[in-house]
């Protein structure tokens, strides 16, 4: 009998489905997975004269991921059509069979980089594997995640894995981070989920917004076209740079669209793209909070008037059980998440606060610190200037390392979690085994 | 497939032009002659390169830039305003730019640089054909002895030989091993996910440090029913 602590440190496998990345890999790994980006090619279009040079295999399965999709690219006659960001919201709709078919295939190609190696080892009898999806993610999807694995197993034999379990990203955040009790608000590229934890996820104070990076990306968009770059507006690459190089958050909207508006000088910037292409925001430098603002504030007047004229679209949406609010801004989506748990524990919940996503990554350039700050100060602002009482006993801090945080703590969790731990279909917890 | 397509433009083009294509690496790497020379050619199918994309190629290729007379880098089209054109030069790597798109294959390809050749490095052949050279030299001495030696130091010389022969077959078969090592090196070289993929499949016996010191591994630990 092989010892289960020491099988685990070697086979363990995590993977964390990204709304931008797929990160997958073994325990051994340690802290560094290895990425792809959360996207397939579906080889529909091939002219007849490429699809002679395309492996057999391939043309079967119909969809390729990671390094085979550029070199597919440039010969699918409609590549918008075709290519896929399946986990855009953190959720998969059950229909959406395009979807789980890149699903299939990322963990597929993530496996096939281990698989030889590992299936050599003497003692190796399946990985032990631990998904990580979005906290929001409904029953029916944490079962096809089991279904499309099992799929995958039974192709190499059912040498592939030996046991199966789920785990909310937000919570393998607060494990990564070390927090027993926490709250982890973790934004992505769809939304944004706020996730109370003592010793594990507290399901009712789950509180989740209908925005994120997305978002930013859209107002950044109207800010191209507002600067007088519609064309470039247009060019997803573009607008993630002048995002991420020109977006601000301001630590109270009015006053820094005030200063910026009275000296423009001080806030303008030029966004290098390449050596060909360059962006200059003036006129126009004020708007550069209103990229960050949106994220943790969409009630401005400015925004309404975007939404009027149909130029952002921020609304509650339903999917299952779960309201994903618009415009709820952050302190209230914090202190309605608080509110939910048992009033024992609120106070522990709330001493730590771990934000995570890639929605939070925002600096603050030198010599506008008088008017931008960055997420943790932001929340804490927001939240002093509703419940000062309150804000005084928060502590935030945003994880060290964004990327691949989820991913730590799902190895963490796989190794933690004891064998006999048996999955359960009401709480859709525990080990689920192929074999037994 | 652009890379199919770009080997089949750019060899095309080349062959009209007296070279000819005599070893392919892989789908990225090809041998030429041009007269005397040895011509290496890289096609590189980045469709977004950027500056540091151009110099991980460029020292890709200079690797073994001096085992070949000449050598080129093919680039497409979006290359062109990103070149360090005195990099090049002063690495004698020439560049070729092709163009997919182009209607006219003459006009699809154009060398942008030229390189400049080198005078390839003869060491390892020659220390081969000197050690051939001098064991022909003892097979002779042996023939001429061979009428007036008796034979117990025909024997002696014999094994003296073989024992030789044995050393050097021995030195070539590491000399081989060494040789298959490199090319697997250089094979794998430019696929860092696979070269680090052998580090991660390493066995492992230690908690990672990660995993020591969080509480969460005994609070998980206890759902088990474990103390």
């Amino acid at each position: 009998m092989i010892d289960e602590g020491k099988y685990k440190l070697n086979y363990v496998y995590a993977e964390d489905f990204g709304t931008g990345y797929f990160k997958y890999g073994p325990i051994t790994l340690r802290d560094r997975p290895y990425m792809v980006q959360s996207r397939g090619l579906f080889l529909r279009d091939l002219p007849e004269s490429i699809k002679l040079l395309v492996p057999k295999e391939v043309l079967e399965r119909g969809v390729v991921v990671g390094d085979d999709i550029p070199k597919y690219l440039s010969s699918i006659r409609d590549a918008i059509r075709n290519l896929r960001y399946p986990l855009r919201d953190g959720i998969i709709r059950k229909e959406d069979e395009d979807s789980w078919r890149i699903i299939k295939e990322l963990s597929r190609y993530g496996f096939s980089q281990f698989y030889q190696d590992f299936t050599r080892r003497p003692d190796f009898r399946g990985f032990f594997l631990v998904v990580a999806l979005s906290a929001l993610a409904p029953d029916y999807m944490r079962d096809r995640m089991i279904e499309v694995h099992k799929e995958l197993d039974d192709e190499l034999g059912g040498k592939l894995l030996q046991a199966i379990t789920i785990i909310d990203q937000p919570f393998a955040v607060a494990i990564a981070e070390k927090a027993v009790t926490c709250t982890v608000i973790e934004a992505g590229h769809g939304n944004i989920q706020l996730v109370p934890i003592s010793y594990g996820p507290i399901r009712e104070g789950i509180v989740a917004l209908n925005r994120g990076g997305a978002e930013a990306n859209a107002v950044t968009r109207e800010v191209l076209k507002d600067s007088g770059y519609g064309d470039l507006a247009k060019d997803d690459y573009v607008v993630e740079i002048v995002k991420r190089t020109a977006g601000l958050v301001p630590r109270n909207l009015d006053d820094a669209i005030k200063k910026a508006r009275e000296d423009s000088d001080r806030f303008s910037i030029k966004v290098r793209i390449n050596p060909l292409t360059e962006i200059e925001l003036r006129d126009t430098a004020w708007m550069r909070f209103l990229i960050g603002e949106v994220v943790f504030n969409p009630r401005h007047d400015v925004f309404s008037s975007y939404m009027q004229q149909g130029r952002l679209v921020i609304e509650d949406a339903a999917i299952g059980d779960t309201v994903f609010y618009g415009e709820m801004d952050m302190a209230e989506a914090l202190i309605t998440s608080i509110r939910k748990v048992p009033v024992e524990i609120q106070d522990k919940i709330m001493s730590t606060i771990i934000l995570s996503g890639g929605a939070f990554s925002w600096s603050v350039p030198p010599g506008l610190e008088d008017v931008a700050v960055n997420s943790v100060d932001k929340i804490k602002f927001m939240i002093s200037e509703k419940l000062p009482d309150l804000a005084n006993k928060l502590s935030i801090s945003i994880v060290k390392d964004p990327q691949f945080s989820v991913w730590k703590g799902a190895v963490i969790y796989g190794y933690a979690l004891p064998n006999n731990v048996k999955w359960n279909e009401r709480t859709k917890e525990g080990w689920y085994y192929l074999h037994q | 497939m652009s890379i199919e397509l770009a080997r089949k433009l750019i060899e095309d083009w080349l062959t009209q032009r007296g070279l000819r294509v005599v070893n392919k690496l892989n789908d990225r790497e090809i041998i030429l002659t041009e007269g005397n020379n040895t011509v290496y050619l890289r096609i590189s199918t980045e469709e977004f390169p950027t500056e540091s994309y151009i110099t991980d190629e460029l020292s890709n290729v200079m690797r073994n830039r001096f085992n070949y007379n000449k050598a080129y880098i093919a680039f497409p089209q979006s290359v062109r305003g990103l070149i360090n054109g005195k990099l090049f030069r002063s690495s004698r790597v020439g560049i070729y730019i092709y163009d997919l798109s182009s209607t006219d294959p003459e006009k699809a390809i154009e060398e942008l640089i030229p390189s400049i050749p080198i005078q390839l490095q003869q060491g390892a052949s020659d220390d081969l054909r000197r050690k051939i050279d001098e064991f022909e030299r003892i097979i002779n001495d042996l023939k001429n002895d061979l009428l007036n030696a008796d034979n117990k130091s025909l024997v002696r010389d014999i094994n003296e030989l073989r024992d030789r022969l044995s050393r050097i077959e021995h030195e070539l078969s590491k000399l081989a091993e060494r040789v298959s090592k490199l090319e697997n090196m250089a094979r794998s070289s430019d696929k860092a996910q696979s070269m680090s993929q052998q580090v991660s499949t390493i066995v492992n016996d230690e908690l990672p440090d990660f995993l020591s010191n969080n509480p969460w591994v005994n609070v998980l630990k206890k759902r088990g029913g474990e103390g």
